[in-house]
């Protein structure tokens, strides 16, 4: 499995986000992109996922795509996503493909960073912070080849963030797994860096 | 509840009233003949084999109408060219005269089913474009989680589309029901079917009955208010989501 951005180039309205970005990523590569806010990190994320186009430049992969073109991958992005009327548990069901069966293996997932008593209830009555880890519970269960995290760790309090951290370093396995962060921090010694408002190229 | 009760019981004095100053039953019958008239229907075979006629008829327009109008708003949502082409069509259904189609199917189908083709038609364009509405105001955020999680059309569906549709389908529901019984018995009368409620309401009118006219009136308000309610509990239940555990 493999990721790679070849020269990507990104412009909004005359002003240049990045250019000519290359980076590329392997069967269980870690990378991590930073900046602060508006320089690109989530349109960076939106390119390499195929929901938009680059200026110029291209995403190679050999990651399956959806029928529309997007690039199947576990995902948590910087808004929650997550049907309001339903729970946790059948949020990440519905999301992953998995049906009754799979319950139980996503409330063992779900326990580990919510309270039992909340991953039944609509996603609408839980907490901001709640609704987040739930997120990432559906983007960890995803069978897909890539998992890639869009902040996901705002609105969670150090010992929460610790924890959730803890889970997808836990259940990463050989998936290619993407991270965003204002700053790099100890945490994410071992991450590839990329920062988009540089000329970047890593590999 | 109870406001509602007194609501109706002070308009049916008011209507009493009315009738005992105008003095003419032919004219203005009031509520007591009224009720007598619809006890003597009653008695009659005539009088339920033409209630049910009627409403089978125009429920079964109503349900293919309503099929009809999600399914082709979903195609028309799902593709941009058939949106363009079919839109035309359910305009000009929606505002062509109900009395048009009624004369134009006297002439093709005859009067037999023109209480189940007019509903059809009546009800077609409210669900088609309530339908598409809801559709195209669908959370592109949602969407694009699911193409990104390849989600399966049936949880799109039914986590997606369907809360997103809920108050779309509750308002041409209720709107489509009413609208239902007025254009199907407007056609009966028109078209003179044996066995309707709308000869029922045409045979008052030429025997100057006005007591019996406002009994089969009434009959109606009563069906449509009763399936409107039914219409309720079922979509309430369908609609409303309880999470499984």
């Amino acid at each position: 499995m493999y990721l790679r951005a070849e020269n990507l180039t990104k412009t909004y309205d005359e002003r240049t986000i990045f250019q000519k970005l290359s980076f590329e990523m392997q069967e269980g590569g870690r990378l991590l992109i930073t900046g602060a806010s508006g320089t690109g990190k989530t349109t960076l994320i939106r390119i390499l996922l195929g929901l938009e186009k680059p200026d110029s430049g291209r995403v190679d992969t050999d990651l399956p795509r959806s029928g529309k073109g997007a690039l199947r991958a576990g995902c948590v992005f910087q808004d929650d996503r997550l049907a309001g009327d339903f729970s946790a548990v059948e949020n990440v069901a519905a999301a992953d493909g998995l049906d009754r069966s799979g319950f139980s293996e996503i409330r063992q997932m779900l326990v580990r960073l919510l309270p039992t008593d909340s991953i039944d209830q609509p996603v609408r009555e839980l907490s901001g912070g709640m609704r987040r880890r739930v997120c990432i519970v559906r983007a960890l269960m995803s069978d897909a080849g890539i998992i890639i995290f869009d902040e996901p760790f705002s609105g969670l309090d150090e010992e929460n963030r610790k924890r959730c951290f803890e889970l997808i370093r836990e259940q990463q396995g050989n998936r290619m797994l993407i991270m965003t962060a204002h700053s790099r921090t100890e945490a994410y010694n071992d991450f590839r860096e990329v920062t988009p408002g540089e000329k970047t190229q890593a590999s | 509840m109870k406001r509602k009760l007194i609501a109706v019981i002070l308009w049916v004095a008011i209507w009493e009233c009315l009738s005992l100053a105008v003095k003419n039953p032919l004219l203005l019958a009031g509520p007591w003949d009224t009720l007598q008239a619809l006890g003597r229907l009653a008695v009659t075979a005539d009088f339920w084999l033409s209630m049910l006629n009627t409403s089978l008829h125009i429920l079964c327009g109503f349900a293919v109408g309503s099929l009809l109008g999600i399914i082709t708003a979903a195609a028309a949502y799902r593709y941009r060219w058939f949106s363009d082409f079919f839109g035309v069509f359910m305009q000009a259904i929606k505002s062509v005269p109900v009395v048009s189609f009624v004369l134009i199917l006297l002439i093709w189908t005859g009067s037999r089913m023109l209480s189940f083709w007019i509903p059809l038609l009546v009800v077609w364009p409210v669900f088609y474009l309530n339908t598409k509405k809801g559709l195209d105001a669908s959370d592109r955020g949602m969407l694009e989680m699911a193409d990104v999680f390849g989600m399966h059309l049936s949880a799109k569906i039914r986590t997606i589309y369907l809360p997103q549709l809920k108050p779309y389908f509750l308002s041409a529901f209720s709107l489509a029901l009413g609208m239902c019984w007025k254009s199907g018995v407007a056609a009966e009368v028109i078209g003179q079917p044996l066995g309707t409620i709308g000869n029922g309401l045409y045979r008052s009118k030429i025997n100057l009955d006005t007591a019996r006219l406002f009994a089969w009136t009434l009959v109606i308000v009563l069906l449509s208010v009763l399936f409107e309610r039914i219409a309720d509990w079922i979509l309430s239940r369908l609609l409303v989501h309880k999470p499984t555990k």
